[in-house]
């Protein structure tokens, strides 16, 4: 099923619903201490802490609306929070240098290119704001994406349009790479292209990555990390395989279920009454996977099924 | 190169290629040719002064042609994801508009020099023209606004403390003008400098206003300015619209046959395009006009010179021919960018296609810019013919907006999107012709009747050709199909 080398990520970081971020470990390459944000009476973040290590890829996955946009913006200072503290590569973000900036890479969901030049001219552009610019990188993903070197940007199809944002933001060989939704606009093949780009990116240079999608195939593919937002936090974040592993759904009689969930000191990720009286729980914990119950129903969970779970 | 330059080269090469890359060279060398034309013609004809007056004129012109292409640029360039996340990125732009502020300083001034003998005559409105309409560029509100004072410079120079300061400005900026000059250009710099964000949600919002009004301008999809709901802005964008309103109400209430259709066809081009919002926005114009006149009555505003009222009214014709080359602007492009909704039109059953449908579409366009060219016309020799200007200028500009309507009759099968230097055209036709025409008048090489005469039979040919390539071409919806 993978046909992409998946990294392993010797410091994939769990963190369970409700740890504090004080606890986490330093030199992180994003750092994000209790942000708030509201849009009138909607709290977008509420009080969030996040932590991102170096080479680490997070897949961050959350429902419409949710805010993922508006964390990722906050991230990297496009949007003001209310509240709250950013630091990336342990620096404030209202202090973010130019040596700085060098080292950040994003990929929002709208290309943003400047439509009235060609793809080599505004890689030439950009080349000559970055300290440093992988040429050969850059020359090699257009001819592999297919990109006319030569022609408007405003005139290359939206996918095309999608893949020379990612080249913009691959060149400068970045430390921090935050995309955006960035294969919303490819077909398979040009996402399967864009996840095996990323992935040699990560194994190449050991860059912090952050992605947020809605294509969960694409995140089993990469099979790094994942960070459900929910509520204005991060409510969950763990390796994939972990994840998966150490997650069951477990229904019944609502006393045997909830008995269960404490007797193998489960979290609960999500709980849903049933029809008939008993209780559904989606439980995550190191002894999730060797359960066993007569009176209970417990199944291997899918990541679509922790999304809904999780993100209801 | 050094670091220093190396930002503003890049971003004034990335603006000189977006130009290139968007304008054929064909544009370009008809554009130069028509500048270098025009005075020269007059030059050879009229004698050394009129070309030199109308070469200084035109060189002006194009200087602040080019400073505003550069400008929109930079300013374009400015995205606040790049302000935020490209090292450097701000300051090599704002270093590009300091460059090109001082370049443009000395050709003004050398301009100025050339034309007048002092470097500060033309150079000092030109310099605060291309200040203004930097900040214009991007506070897009301001535009609305520029050509507010015109008519106030007589009431303004009513008050005995402003007339004295003004006085004792320009007696300083004689005496001194290399002095005045470079105050000017400190002050200006400083002021440009300011047009850039850094990023931040003030730069983001005010980017995204920006883009919304330059595809406005551009009339580069059917536009709605997002204005507060309830708020004047939005009641005066509800009233504007209310024809085309009205219109698609009718429409939709009632089944629609035979050559009814084909005339709601054109509902798909938007209220931008519909004859009823154009009229609705000459008559606001035209209101504005009329009010700023009737409080001049009412509070006794006296222009202080004749130049002064010349100004103004010239300033209201330059307006409304602008405003009917914006219309057939904007019809033309609304054409080819409601090209899917078009695409949809024509799978309704009975939708008029081919020659028909070529024919209606054809009549419509014709009919509305003819509509809005007559009235503009006749609201220009009523309002401003008694006054100042002379019949001769009022006919200049009515002729040589007149040919710019056979744009409209074009093959809608392949079009294809507009291009800054088709757009640029547009405007620089009709500026050039009304110079030629106007020199042609006043010289006394031909009187008005006869020129007009000669206009429309030179254009008829022209319009003939065209009205056959509209009619001939293959179905014109959806447009730009077979580009």
């Amino acid at each position: 099923m993978n046909d992409l080398i998946s990294p392993a990520d010797p410091r994939g970081l769990t963190l369970s619903p409700g740890i504090s971020a004080s606890t986490l470990q330093p030199e992180a390459s994003v750092q994000l201490r209790g942000l708030r944000l509201q849009y009138g009476r909607q709290q977008v973040l509420d009080g969030l802490d996040w932590q991102l290590l170096p080479g680490q890829v997070v897949g961050l996955l959350g429902r419409n609306g949710v805010g993922k946009t508006t964390l990722l913006e906050s991230l990297l200072g496009l949007r003001d929070v209310q509240a709250g503290e950013v630091q990336l590569f342990d620096q404030p973000l209202d202090q973010l240098d130019d040596a700085l900036r060098g080292r950040i890479g994003f990929v929002p969901q709208r290309a943003e290119l400047f439509e009235w030049l060609t793809p080599a001219q505004m890689l030439a552009y950009f080349r000559s704001f970055y300290p440093r610019w992988n040429v050969a990188k850059a020359e090699g993903l257009l001819s592999r994406w297919d990109i006319a070197r030569d022609t408007p940007i405003g005139k290359l199809s939206g996918g095309q349009q999608q893949r020379l944002s990612i080249v913009r933001a691959l060149a400068p060989e970045p430390d921090l790479l935050v995309l955006d939704e960035p294969v919303s606009s490819l077909d398979p093949v040009g996402r399967r292209d864009f996840l095996r780009e990323l992935v040699e990116q990560v194994l190449d240079r050991g860059t912090t990555v952050v992605f947020s999608t809605h294509i969960l195939s694409d995140l089993e593919r990469v099979a790094f990390n994942v960070a459900f937002m929910a509520r204005g936090r991060i409510v969950l974040q763990a390796p994939l395989d972990e994840l998966l592993e150490h997650s069951r759904r477990i229904s019944g009689p609502a006393s045997a279920v909830q008995a269960c969930v404490s007797a193998h000191r489960l979290q609960t990720l999500a709980s849903t009454p049933l029809n008939n009286g008993g209780l559904a729980v989606l439980g995550f914990g190191e002894q999730a996977r060797s359960l066993a119950a007569a009176a209970l129903r417990i199944e291997p969970l899918s990541l679509e099924d922790l999304f809904t779970g999780i993100t209801q | 190169m050094s670091a220093l330059t190396d930002g503003p080269m890049t971003v004034g090469r990335a603006a000189w290629q977006g130009l290139r890359n968007q304008t054929h060279s064909l544009l370009w060398a008809l554009a130069l040719a028509l500048i270098l034309l025009v005075p020269g013609g007059l030059w050879m004809t009229l004698g050394e002064q009129f070309g030199k007056g109308a070469l200084a004129s035109i060189a002006a012109m194009v200087l602040i042609g080019i400073y505003v292409a550069v400008i929109q640029s930079l300013l374009r360039q400015n995205h606040p994801h790049l302000a935020r996340l490209v090292p450097d990125h701000v300051h090599a732009l704002q270093r590009s508009a300091l460059l090109i502020w001082l370049v443009g300083a000395v050709l003004s001034a050398a301009i100025s020099l050339w034309q007048f003998g002092n470097p500060l005559s033309a150079s000092l409105p030109v310099l605060l023209l291309m200040l203004t309409t930097a900040w214009a560029l991007r506070h897009p509100l301001l535009w609305a606004f520029m050509w507010v004072p015109f008519p106030f410079i007589g009431w303004l120079s009513k008050i005995p403390a402003l007339s004295q300061a003004w006085q004792a400005l320009w007696v300083q900026a004689q005496t001194h003008p290399w002095l005045a000059l470079m105050l000017l250009l400190a002050a200006g710099g400083m002021l440009l400098i300011q047009l850039f964000g850094h990023g931040d949600e003030a730069h983001q919002r005010r980017f995204r206003r920006q883009q919304t009004w330059r595809a406005a301008a551009k009339a580069q999809k059917p536009v709605t300015l997002n204005w507060p709901a309830g708020s004047f802005f939005d009641r005066l964008q509800r009233l504007a619209r209310l024809g085309y309103t009205e219109a698609l109400r009718r429409a939709s209430a009632s089944p629609a046959r035979g050559p009814v259709r084909h005339s709601r066809a054109l509902l798909v081009l938007g209220p931008q395009s519909h004859w009823a919002t154009h009229l609705a926005q000459l008559a606001l114009m035209i209101c504005i006009f009329a009010l700023i006149a009737l409080f001049a009555q009412v509070f006794e505003v006296r222009h202080s010179s004749t130049g002064h009222e010349v100004g103004s009214y010239t300033g209201f014709i330059f307006g409304t021919v602008a405003y009917v080359m914006s219309v057939v602007q904007g019809m033309r492009v609304a054409l080819y960018n409601t090209r899917h909704e078009q695409a949809l039109l024509s799978l309704v059953p009975g939708m008029a296609r081919g020659r028909v449908l070529n024919r209606a579409i054809a009549v419509r366009l014709m009919l509305q810019f003819l509509l809005l060219w007559s009235l503009v016309s006749l609201v220009q020799f009523l309002l401003v013919g008694s006054a100042l200007l002379t019949h001769r200028q009022l006919l200049s500009a009515a002729l040589a907006s007149l040919p710019m309507g056979v744009w409209l009759w074009s093959d809608w099968s392949r079009a294809k999107a507009l291009q800054g230097g088709q757009l640029a055209m547009l405007y620089l036709l009709p500026a050039l012709l009304s110079i030629l025409l106007l020199a042609l008048l006043s010289a006394g090489w031909i009187e008005m009747l006869p020129l007009t005469l000669l206009e429309l039979a030179l254009l008829a040919p022209v319009a003939l050709w065209r009205w056959r390539l509209a009619l001939g071409a293959p179905s014109a919806f959806p447009a730009g199909r077979l580009a």
